[in-house]
């Protein structure tokens, strides 16, 4: 594919800043651990192994990538699955990427709607978010990459006050009694919050884009930690504060726990940091979603510049996010268990686990055949 | 090009689209109390104090000024729910009413009888309310309280929300800082609220804006009420709801009297109270202890007279017997409280709650579900620990 | 006929491009001899447009004949009163002319040439513009003149050019003086522990002003001339073996692309070859101190400066560098923290601050304390705009202060501003057109775009406020935040020279914040920012902050020498 006229590079840690937001910004949006499943005051363990199993996860996506350094997901999918099922599993990647930005995107202009601005159409809010991404996407990654490592420790920043802002009003009685009804209830609140790190496929897609030196695994590894560690608190604040039958039958917690405290007495009202933290992690993760899903298509359709592409993938994104979802109790609904944990399993965790075997199988062949001819 | 064109397309968009949310502050009217009555015939009635800005910059006025530059002003209004009171309330104005600002929120006593749930529903869901505005139960008439002047501030609703907030609380879920508290206290399994009581004085029933000519505020925050589950069941007076802020570790500063060893009265501020409420369940018999340490110093003595030489502290003995009986009157004021929640079956000192907390399948098998039968008949031991860091600023009483 | 030609030579002289390096001035023709020769007549026609006389005065050749050149002169420059031809008879009977342009040249000097001329004992022509040339004159700088072309470039460089009736070739000698002003305080760039120096008009002045603050033989200087009509001189300066070579190539070329009439100061310069003509970020840094530039160059950043202007372009700039001014390098470390903090702190709140109050006040009245909403509100009680008209106006006001102030004579014009913005408030207030809070918000913005160090910024801090005013009031802190997203991507986006602008801050290059926000005493600065000058990264050996020495008996017992400590001794 002929690249661009200045070679698009990011460093390993805009790509992990990236990962970071993108995740954190739509769990700390509406908080599957707590408002899917019933892990009740136990959410921050449900947090924890999520975590844990998103480490393995992306590592499982990052060392695929880390094999083929100078191949896309796509590139690769085809090669070891062959040219029919790796286009299918190509095409169920677009679609993936396709997916994340125009739920995030809409539930962004849900929160808009429902919480700041009730009489502003959803269509205005989802049509200016994908525009801006998809005006990102076109100006390529790099932007995309400088623009979010502006952004990050601002968002870390404003994240972080939103929960010393309501820590005051913590009540560790909410979160016990810990761990007291088994390990059933909490892993129902596993699946959702781990499927959603469906983001970290964006690695396979970008990987190519680092820099020969920051092409290791540890860095989508290490922001599916740190990321996953953080809503963990997250979860563990909402509930301690909040308590765990206002939490989890909110539409969007964390706002719900920003309106609801009252830190001093001159700074009393500290929704719009979490508000504003969620519009740069929207943007950092629906630009890096459109540009991915641009050069996913256009590499599937043999078109050598993605840039062209990203018009009709951000006109998709947008039909998408409008009219995918009637309303907020659909967009909600998508993500309870077991519907949503399967589809991304289906789609996104049988075909990765295809591609290893097929690596493995062919890493064997290659020494066993290598051995044998000498 | 076309990106520029497709921007400036953009831009148009944005400012020629109307701004549908726009809401001009002149344009609106802002409620800064709202209170919730029932009336005889099962209807809500909302009640809003609303801001006059203009007013309330120049201060309280004269009783000559004339009427509109009052600095607030209150409307009440009849609906099936409460949002249908609260919208009803809009024929009256002049321009959109917004609740987003409200200071606090009053519940009448006919109302929380009747259960409050529909109110607290109406405060989670809507985008405008808050969950961190402090409420109260009125003792009184609703209306008139919203409609008197306190003389601190000229809007009364800010006097109010300053009053059930107090600057001075040691420990931060004190007794109302906002409706979060009370909403979490209501749903945690076995637990029960006990919200804070305001309660209107006698000849303090002024019309909004006139000037109280009788001394003092015409409102008092003092006692609790407590409920079962969503609906009122009865009040506390001071000590019993200064025993329960003691039993839920939620006490401000708090003064007590007890006896001195040398006669008269020692006043003790109680400047810090920790309690754990441990519960025991022996054959399938639950019984709570409630252990409090509470600290205090002294601030005050009576019966100095006579050449009496008060109470000296430096004395071992005189020392150790106003620890006990501080202890004693801590131990009497919780187990007053106590007393008053197997009266009424509510649980608001969270026995309960530490039952299902502590001894989890205890609360699953069987005890959850009965426990408001279970609750009168519970053995509670309260033991107290009490220490008295100083005598304030004399180190001996003085001789007269 | 004579037009055909003139035409033919107009087009192809459009076509033709620069080639060839840098060098000394050089001239664009090699005049024909022979076989092309241009009659001078063409220029009496006064059809003629500026085009063609260019295309007619490159091809002119110096004639044999002094007459001759003298009458090309006359046709090719015109009556101007300022041509003083001196004409002599040399003691060997030689007729020679001495020529100066009036008021560019010292006068003793042209003098002394006139008296060395007309002593000179050359009988034939030719020997006498050798002889001068190689050992009579004793002008510092002598160059050979052939075509009317050099012939106008040496007398409008102030030279003194000798002309023999009998050689085609005449003689430049420098007579140099040019009137400018004296070396002073920039204006828009003071300091309070700096220099007192900024670049004037003269480019020497300025050229020498560069070499007195590097004195080694680093500092390479290339120079070229631009426009067509005006032939303005302008020069790069850069660290050699530090600034790095492409980058060096990407400003020559960008510089050789230039086909103008007319350069007019850095400013053509600047719109020639910034990257993107639409930025509202300013791309290159202009100023007028010497010790900044210098400063830049150490960083292997290169400098372009043209005549006429004290102005210097330094490029590639990135955003920290907007906010440098020249007194970081003199002030304490501690107190340039702070008000570092405090610039980029101004620079948003003055671009985000009336939207914001816009926003908070149209659409988002739960984010204010209520206290302070009703205060706000009460103040604004009969005020018949709308929020986002007033702030409107009230910011279009300043605006229009701002440039009124800028127009009037300096004793006026501060005064005008202050008290216009007072008394306007204050009546506006009055007249109830304007709230209060909405003049406290705009003088505040005011106040803080004037922290800005740099001019250029201003402007486009000025035209993004109104922008988030429209975004903020149109659809609330949504279209602010918006508005915050866009712009910050437009500029991760920008290159400088290649360099990306949004350094230090991304990509994050820890360096590079010692000069954003963490300056550092100057023994800390041991390392060089990674991008720009990456090929030279230490700078300093460390460990030499200020402790006592020791064995301080045996230290510092020798005189000090002019050959200074010989460079990287220490630590390396």
């Amino acid at each position: 594919m002929r690249m661009a006229k200045t070679a698009e590079v990011m460093s390993t840690r805009q790509l992990a800043g990236i990962l970071f937001m993108m995740r954190t910004t739509v769990v700390i949006s509406f908080v599957p651990l707590i408002t899917t499943g019933s892990a009740a005051q136990d959410a921050w363990a449900a947090g924890l192994i999520a975590g844990l199993l998103l480490t393995l996860a992306a590592w499982v996506v990052a060392g695929l990538a880390a094999r083929y350094p100078k191949l896309t997901v796509i590139d690769y999918s085809r090669m070891l699955l062959g040219r029919f099922f790796g286009t299918v599993v190509s095409l169920a990647i677009s679609w993936h990427f396709l997916l994340i930005a125009a739920t995030d995107i809409r539930i962004y202009a849900e929160l808009m709607r429902v919480a700041f601005m009730p009489n502003t159409p959803i269509w205005f809010t989802t049509i200016a978010m994908v525009f801006l991404a998809s005006l990102a996407a076109w100006f390529g990654i790099e932007p995309i990459g400088r623009a979010a490592e502006a952004f990050l420790p601002f968002f870390v920043a404003f994240v972080a006050l939103t929960l010393l802002g309501a820590a005051p009003s913590f009540n560790i009685h909410n979160l016990q009694p810990a761990l007291a009804r088994g390990l059933g209830p909490i892993f129902s609140s596993v699946w959702t919050s781990l499927s959603i790190g469906l983001q970290w496929v964006s690695v396979g897609m970008l990987f190519p884009q680092l820099t020969p030196k920051d092409q290791r695994v540890r860095s989508a590894v290490l922001a599916a930690a740190v990321s996953s560690a953080v809503l963990a608190v997250v979860a563990a604040v909402l509930v301690g504060v909040l308590g765990t039958d206002l939490s989890s039958k909110s539409l969007f917690p964390f706002l719900k726990m920003a309106r609801s405290v009252r830190p001093t007495r001159t700074i009393e009202r500290i929704e719009i940091l979490g508000t504003v933290a969620w519009g740069l992690g929207l943007f950092a993760g629906g630009a890096t979603m459109v540009y991915c899903g641009s050069r996913a298509m256009a590499q599937i359709l043999r078109i050598q510049e993605s840039r062209k592409v990203v018009p009709a993938f951000g006109a998709l994104v947008a039909l998408y996010a409008m009219y995918a979802y009637k309303d907020a109790f659909e967009l909600v609904g998508f993500f309870r268990p077991p519907g949503f944990p399967l589809l991304i399993a289906l789609t996104a965790g049988v075909p990765y686990a295809l591609m290893w075997a097929s690596h493995v199988a062919r890493h064997l062949v290659r020494r066993h055949f290598g051995r044998q001819g000498r | 090009m076309r990106l520029i064109a497709a921007l400036a397309a953009l831009f148009m968009a944005f400012s020629a689209a109307g701004c549908w949310d726009r809401k001009e502050p002149d344009d609106m009217v802002f409620a800064v109390a709202l209170g919730f009555d029932m009336d005889e015939d099962g209807d809500y009635v909302a009640i809003a104090q609303f801001a006059n800005p203009m007013a309330a910059k120049s201060g309280v006025g004269p009783t000559s000024q004339p009427a509109g530059s009052a600095p607030f002003w209150t409307n009440c209004a009849k609906g099936r729910t409460p949002f249908d009171a609260l919208s009803n309330l809009s024929p009256a104005l002049s321009r959109e009413m917004t609740v987003s600002n409200i200071e606090v929120l009053l519940i009448s006593e006919r109302l929380a009888r009747r259960g409050i749930a529909p109110i607290m529903d109406l405060v989670a869901r809507d985008n405008e309310l808050r969950l961190a505005v402090s409420a109260a139960v009125v003792d009184g008439s609703l209306e008139s309280l919203l409609g008197s002047q306190l003389p601190e501030d000229p809007i009364p609703a800010l006097a109010i929300q300053r009053m059930l907030n107090p600057i001075h609380f040691i420990d931060p879920s004190a007794m109302s800082p906002g409706l979060l508290q009370s909403i979490a206290d209501m749903l945690r399994p076995g637990q029960d609220l006990l919200m804070p009581v305001l309660r209107l004085n006698a000849g303090a029933g002024s019309e909004s804006g006139t000037d109280s000519t009788s001394p003092g505020s015409p409102v008092t925050h003092m006692g609790s009420a407590a409920f079962h589950r969503d609906k009122m069941i009865g009040w506390l007076d001071g000590h019993e709801s200064r025993g329960a802020n003691f039993a839920r570790s939620r006490s401000q500063h708090a003064p007590i009297s007890v006896q001195s060893p040398a006669g008269g009265l020692v006043s003790i501020h109680i400047t810090h109270v920790e309690s754990t409420i441990t519960p025991r369940c022996v054959d399938g018999d639950v019984s709570m202890l409630i252990r409090a340490k509470v600290e205090g110093h002294v601030q005050a003595q009576t019966g100095l007279d006579q050449g009496q030489a008060g109470v000296n502290l430096a004395d071992a003995e005189s020392l150790q017997h106003l620890r006990s009986r501080l202890a004693q009157c801590v131990r009497e004021d919780i187990e007053h409280a106590l007393a008053r929640s197997k009266q009424y079956k509510s649980d608001f000192v969270g026995l309960g709650n530490a039952i299902y907390r502590r001894l989890p399948q205890v609360w699953r098998a069987g005890v959850g579900e009965r426990w408001y039968e279970l609750l009168p008949d519970v053995p509670v031991q309260v033991e107290v620990e009490a220490a008295l860091t100083s005598s304030g600023l004399l180190r001996e009483s003085l001789h007269y | 006929m004579a037009t055909d030609l003139v035409r033919a030579l107009i087009s192809r002289l459009k076509r033709r491009r620069r080639r060839g390096g840098f060098g000394a001035s050089t001239d664009r023709s090699s005049p024909s001899s022979g076989r092309n020769r241009i009659d001078p007549e063409l220029l009496a026609d006064d059809s003629l447009d500026v085009g063609a006389r260019k295309a007619v005065t490159d091809r002119l050749a110096l004639d044999r004949r002094l007459a001759e050149n003298l009458r090309i002169l006359a046709l090719a420059a015109g009556p101007s009163p300022d041509i003083t031809v001196r004409h002599i008879v040399t003691d060997a009977s030689l007729y020679a002319a001495v020529i100066h342009l009036q008021g560019i040249v010292d006068e003793e000097r042209v003098e002394g040439v006139v008296r060395t001329l007309s002593s000179a004992g050359a009988t034939r022509a030719q020997d006498l513009i050798n002889q001068l040339g190689a050992s009579l004159l004793r002008s510092s700088h002598v160059a050979t003149v052939a075509s009317f072309t050099q012939l106008w470039g040496a007398l409008s460089d102030g030279h003194a050019v000798i002309l023999a009736d009998g050689h085609n070739q005449g003689l430049a000698c420098s007579a140099q003086s040019f009137k400018t002003r004296p070396i002073e305080e920039p204006p828009t760039d003071t300091t309070l522990r700096g220099p007192r120096q900024g670049f004037i008009e003269d480019l020497t002045t300025n050229l020498a002003m560069l070499r007195q603050w590097i004195r080694t033989p680093n500092l390479w200087i290339e120079e070229t001339n631009l426009g067509h009509l005006t032939h303005t001189r302008l020069v790069i300066a850069y660290i050699k073996g530090l600034a790095s070579e492409e980058l060096l190539a990407e400003v020559r070329q960008r510089i050789q692309r230039i086909e103008t009439d007319s350069v007019l100061g850095t400013g053509p310069v600047e719109d020639f070859i910034q990257d993107t003509h639409l930025s509202f970020f300013p791309l290159i840094l202009r100023t007028e101190r010497p010790d900044r530039v210098v400063g830049n160059l150490l960083e292997g950043r290169v400098a372009i400066m043209v005549q006429n202007s004290p102005f210097a372009l330094v490029a590639p700039t990135d955003y920290g560098m907007l906010f440098q001014s020249a007194d970081d390098y003199y002030e304490p470390v501690p107190i340039v923290f702070v008000i570092s903090v405090l610039r980029v702190v101004a620079l948003w709140a003055s671009i985000l601050l009336p939207g914001a109050f816009v926003a908070i006040l149209t659409f988002h009245h739960e984010l204010l304390p209520t206290s302070l909403l009703l205060r706000i509100v009460g103040d604004r009680a009969g005020v018949p705009f709308p929020v986002i008209v007033e702030v409107f106006l009230m910011e279009l006001t300043f605006e229009l202060l701002r440039e009124a102030g800028l127009r009037l004579p300096r004793a006026v014009g501060s005064a005008v501003t202050i008290v216009g913005a007072l008394v306007l408030g204050e009546a506006a207030i009055n007249a109830g057109l304007v709230s209060p809070s909405v003049i406290i918000v705009v003088a505040t913005t005011a106040i803080a775009s004037f922290i800005l160090p740099t001019f250029s910024f201003d402007i486009s801090a000025r035209l993004l406020r109104f922008a988030f005013i429209v975004a903020g009031g149109s659809i609330g802190l949504f279209g602010v935040q918006y508005g915050i997203i866009m712009v910050v991507l437009i500029l991760a986006s920008r290159r400088s020279f290649g360099h990306p602008y949004l350094s230090p801050v991304a990509p994050f290059v820890r360096g590079g914040w010692r000069d954003y926000l963490f300056r550092t005493w100057h023994w800390a600065k041991t390392m060089r920012p990674k991008l720009v000058g990456g090929r030279e990264p230490i700078r300093a050996p460390r460990g030499q902050m200020p402790r006592p020495s020791a064995s301080p008996e045996s230290e510092g017992l020798q005189q000090m020498k002019p050959e200074g400590p010989s460079d990287n001794t220490r630590g390396q």
